[in-house]
């Protein structure tokens, strides 16, 4: 992953500089565009592993060019937006985006998010072998005998805990709506449904934890939705 | 025309101009043929638009409470009752748009000046009373007036056909004979006893005068026993006979030997119609005075009861049952909404609601909306929100049964366009009216100037009502009017008084913001400046200095900024979506957004069992602000080092949530004051930038929104602990339980 390029979408400049600054420094390989038509042509001819989108671009909506990229490409793509947009962020996530960043953000958090998803990118290259086995720092899922435990240690879990649990393996690295879990799980979502997910999720959530004090793989995006998180060494 | 106003010039200075300059007009009314004539007199002086019909004057009428004033005195307040030209008269006059108004007096020119006078008439009409000829000759009312009422123009309209009353109108004067079983039976029952004592008097021997005096004595009793002035007169005659037939000589014949006596008849005859009138015009005056009371406690009853009426529900329901307990007849009110028949196309007829059988007065049900005479009157006008708003709760009319009489709602559909009339026009309409004669219902608009409040409907059961219930039902409608009013001007004042706050905090919340974001945005501008021109120049630990100064200014703005957002969303109540969330989650969020203020490690601990779970119903973006404005607060004032605790509980049916630092603390005489808007622990704004007190005051804002409770407390050792609860949210749906569900 060496060559992998980032693709940086940004239309105000001295934010765009901020990042790419960010980037030169810490030797990534980049391109910018500060349109969404830019954006797009240069996903189209670099083929960049990693795109960072600002939502609010001046020429198409933000959720178009997920849209269009995602029809072909498989790249992860990591959002930028202004805080109190949630439910952009959760269109986003919901139209293909892996992962946001809310400005004001930090540099360590942009390079936090940044090493994330070349472990997702990693897994997802990795996972090709249909290993039957799952394995996330101490949290390893037997997918053939449906046994899950943590650090050696077997965790009972519920039917729909379970599913949850694999449901978030699978995508691991990405953040997933409220809306896309209810409807893996339960298949259509109600209001109700959400309540019972947070109390489903609380659940499992405390059976990994009490197995091993401090695990905390699954992150939750309040008003957005749940995320696992890829552990640092695999 | 044949009238000719007799018109006094006024000369004196200031007469007429502390008067309106509209002119003020007053018309007396009276039994007599002319009056028509006399109103018409006056309605082309009221109304300066030509009119042609009454029904064209009375939609042409001016404003409410400008209404011309048609006054009637009469000595008993009854004579409506009894005289079909007076009640002709008085309804002549309010369908020329006259108000009219009944007092009772004796002394009537001085209660039409008096009443002049105080409604600030300025031109009084009146109809010619030709010199009379009953017993007591009346000096002319018109001569009384000039004196009395030295500056209004007296208009005096002449009788045309004849001084005197045709005779067929003359017999249905007061008074006449109007016969009635019992009090003639009264009567002879009176003089039967009369003539026995009469008897046992001849027999013992008494003198003549004894016996007479016994008579007078008797047609005095049948003159205050009766209701009419004729019984009294009959008694009278029938002393006369009685005495003469029974005890002057020669007895038993109607024959008089003495002559003397034929004196003695006809002074005893003169003296029993006089005690006997004086008799009657006592009871009239106790029966006068007993109605007057008796219209003031029912008022006085009213407005005690409207005054401690809480809204305009309540006030309209107060006089309703009011209207009801006076007139034992049912009611029916229509609030705008149905007033205009918004509900009309479904069924035809409203949706009718009994008021005993549901009571439509539950608090959560909106005010009747009232309806301002400037929109139109259309469905699809700006005002047609309004309406739909409150169409759930009072769209239909409301019933107030008198007891088993009660109005069908199928019957009142049929008369929806009285009733919209009536709305629409602030007039009356229905039964005993111009308009909509053939309705079953009487209809009143309660209106106010510009503001209709809805519609009164008695049911009127094919009988008038008296002028009395007509008088005192005005009034009660006034009265209801005015405390709509009052009501309706009190809740203004108080929402103006609320947006005159609102707009001081904001002025205050604008300065405040304006300065402190200024403030750090002045250091990071000239930070970047001196950096620029003298990096090299300054030395390293000025320069981290420099840097650590620039991003805690620009977390200070950011954590400003997003106070700023809250509150405004707090107040807008726009994107406020209320979910169950887990306070956990909220609290392990929120730490991750204040970690940033390192040095300080922050502790959480919850306490409970295993599977206790914290939920609550919130708004998550809100309550992580309340936790993130704490927590800056205690890193704020905790030194580097020292450590912040978070601590959560539940108790009951509350989620405990607790901030502790190691700072300074809060003292005793500042604690009182930490939730206020713009205090910062000292009295002056400027003293620093961080003043900007806007923090804890949102935290208190916020939790209070969701039904919780914040506090600030002692942190022991030492620091301050502030400790806020949220109301735990209820899941007890089986589906909630993971535990019992298949396990793997």
């Amino acid at each position: 992953m060496d060559d992998m390029k980032i693709l940086v979408v940004e239309d105000d400049r001295s934010v765009l500089n901020l990042i790419t600054t960010t980037l030169k420094i810490n030797h990534y390989s980049y391109i910018a565009a500060s349109t969404g038509s830019e954006a797009v042509s240069l996903c189209a001819s670099h083929r960049p592993g990693l795109i960072l989108l600002d939502l609010g671009l001046p020429d198409i909506d933000g959720i178009e060019v997920i849209r269009t990229i995602r029809s072909w490409s498989s790249a992860i793509i990591i959002i930028i937006s202004a805080r109190g947009e949630d439910s952009d962020k959760i269109l986003a996530l919901d139209s293909g985006a892996d992962d946001y960043l809310t400005k004001p953000f930090s540099i360590e958090e942009l390079l936090a998010r940044i090493r994330a998803a070349l472990r997702r990118m990693q897994y997802i290259a990795s996972k090709d072998e249909k290993s039957p086995v799952f394995a996330n720092g101490d949290l390893v899922i037997d997918y053939a005998s449906r046994i899950v435990t943590v650090a050696g240690t077997e965790v009972h879990l519920t039917a729909i805990e379970y599913r949850l649990l694999t449901l978030l393996a699978s995508n691991v690295g990405k953040v997933l709506t409220h809306s896309f879990i209810i409807d893996r799980i339960w298949g259509g979502g109600v209001e109700t449904d959400i309540i019972s997910l947070r109390v489903y999720m609380t659940s499992l959530r405390k059976k990994l934890r009490s197995a091993q004090p401090g695990l905390n793989l699954i992150e939750t995006h309040i008003g957005i939705g749940y995320q696992m998180l890829r552990a640092e060494k695999v | 025309m044949l009238h000719s106003p007799i018109r006094r010039n006024i000369e004196e200075t200031g007469g007429k101009s502390s008067y309106a300059s509209r002119p003020s007009v007053m018309v007396c009314l009276s039994p007599s043929p002319t009056t028509k004539r006399v109103i018409r007199a006056a309605a082309r002086m009221a109304f300066p638009v030509p009119l042609s019909s009454p029904s064209s004057a009375a939609s042409a009428s001016p404003a409410a409470g400008t209404a011309p004033i048609a006054l009637y005195v009469g000595s008993t307040g009854r004579e409506a009752e009894e005289n079909s030209l007076l009640r002709e008269n008085i309804q002549y006059a309010r369908d020329y748009g006259f108000e009219v108004h009944t007092i009772q007096s004796t002394d009537i020119p001085l209660a039409i000046a008096e009443y002049a006078r105080r409604e600030k008439v300025t031109d009084l009409f009146l109809g010619y009373s030709p010199p009379s000829f009953t017993l007591l000759p009346k000096p002319a009312i018109n001569e009384k007036l000039l004196s009395a009422l030295p500056t209004v123009d007296i208009h005096i309209v002449p009788d045309p056909v004849s001084s005197s009353y045709p005779k067929d109108m003359r017999q249905i004067r007061p008074g006449s004979p109007n016969w009635n079983l019992r009090d003639l039976l009264l009567v002879l029952a009176v003089m039967a006893v009369a003539t026995f004592l009469s008897c046992w008097f001849y027999i013992s021997r008494f003198s003549n005068s004894n016996i007479i005096t016994i008579y007078i004595l008797g047609v005095l009793i049948a003159s205050v026993m009766t209701s009419s002035r004729v019984y009294g007169t009959f008694a009278a005659i029938l002393y006369v006979l009685l005495f003469n037939f029974l005890f002057i000589e020669p007895r038993f014949t109607l024959l008089v030997y003495d002559s003397a006596y034929m004196m003695t008849y006809l002074v005893t005859m003169v003296a029993a119609l006089i005690t006997g009138t004086v008799a009657v015009r006592m009871k009239n005056i106790a029966r006068v005075s007993a109605e007057n009371a008796y219209q003031a406690k029912v008022l006085l009853d009213t407005s005690n009861q409207l005054e401690s009426a809480e809204d305009s529900e309540d006030i309209i329901r107060t006089t309703c049952i009011q209207l009801v307990h006076l007139l034992n007849r049912a009611v029916v009110f229509y609030p705008p909404a149905a007033a205009l028949g918004h509900d009309k196309g479904d069924s035809g007829h409203p949706s009718a609601r009994d008021f005993a059988a549901v009571s439509p007065w539950d608090p959560d049900a909106p005010a009747f909306p009232p309806e301002n005479r400037d929109s139109p009157d259309d469905s699809n006008d700006s005002n047609h929100l309004d309406h739909s708003d409150h169409s759930k709760a009072s769209c239909g009319p409301v019933f107030f049964p008198a007891g088993e009489k009660t109005l069908s709602p199928e019957l009142l559909g049929k008369e929806l366009g009285a009733v919209r009339w009536t709305f629409k026009n602030s007039q009356t309409a229905g039964a005993f009216t111009s308009q909509f004669k053939d309705c079953t219902c009487r209809y009143l608009s309660v209106y106010s100037g510009e503001t209709r409040y809805g519609v009164i409907g008695i049911d009127m059961e094919g009988h008038p009502l008296t002028e009395f219930q007509d008088t005192i039902l005005l009034s009660i409608i006034h009265e209801c009017t005015m405390a709509l009013e009052n009501e309706r001007m009190a809740q203004e004042k108080q929402t103006a008084e609320i947006r005159a706050e609102n707009e001081r905090l904001r002025a205050g919340l604008l300065r405040s913001i304006s300065h402190d974001l200024r403030t750090p945005l002045t250091s990071i501008y000239g930070y970047a400046c001196s950096l620029r021109s003298y990096e090299d120049d300054l030395p390293r630990e000025d320069r981290d200095k420099i840097y650590e100064d620039i991003m805690e200014d620009a977390d200070w703005l950011n954590a400003q900024f997003e106070n700023i957002l809250s509150m405004t969303r707090l107040e807008s109540g726009i994107g406020i979506r209320r979910t169950i969330e887990n306070m956990e989650d909220v609290i392990e969020q929120s730490l991750r957004h204040a970690s940033s203020h390192h040095n300080r490690p922050i502790v959480f601990d919850t306490q409970g069992s295993e599977d206790q779970i914290f939920f609550a119903e919130m708004e998550p973006k809100l309550i992580m602000q309340v936790m993130i404005n704490l927590l800056n607060n205690a890193v704020k004032y905790t030194p580097p080092g020292a450590e912040i605790r978070v601590h959560m509980e539940r108790s009951e049916d509350q989620i405990i949530v607790e901030v502790a630092d190691k700072g300074p603390g809060i003292s005793d005489e500042d604690k009182p004051y930490v939730f206020d808007l713009f205090y910062n622990g000292k009295k002056s704004l400027t003293d620093s930038y961080r003043s900007m007190g806007i923090g804890l005051n949102l935290c208190a804002q916020i939790i209070h929104a969701h039904g919780g409770s914040i506090e600030v407390l002692d942190n022991e050792p030492t620091g301050a602990l502030f400790r806020f609860r949220l109301p735990a949210a209820d899941l007890d749906s089986a589906e909630m339980q993971p535990a019992d569900l298949d396990s793997m």
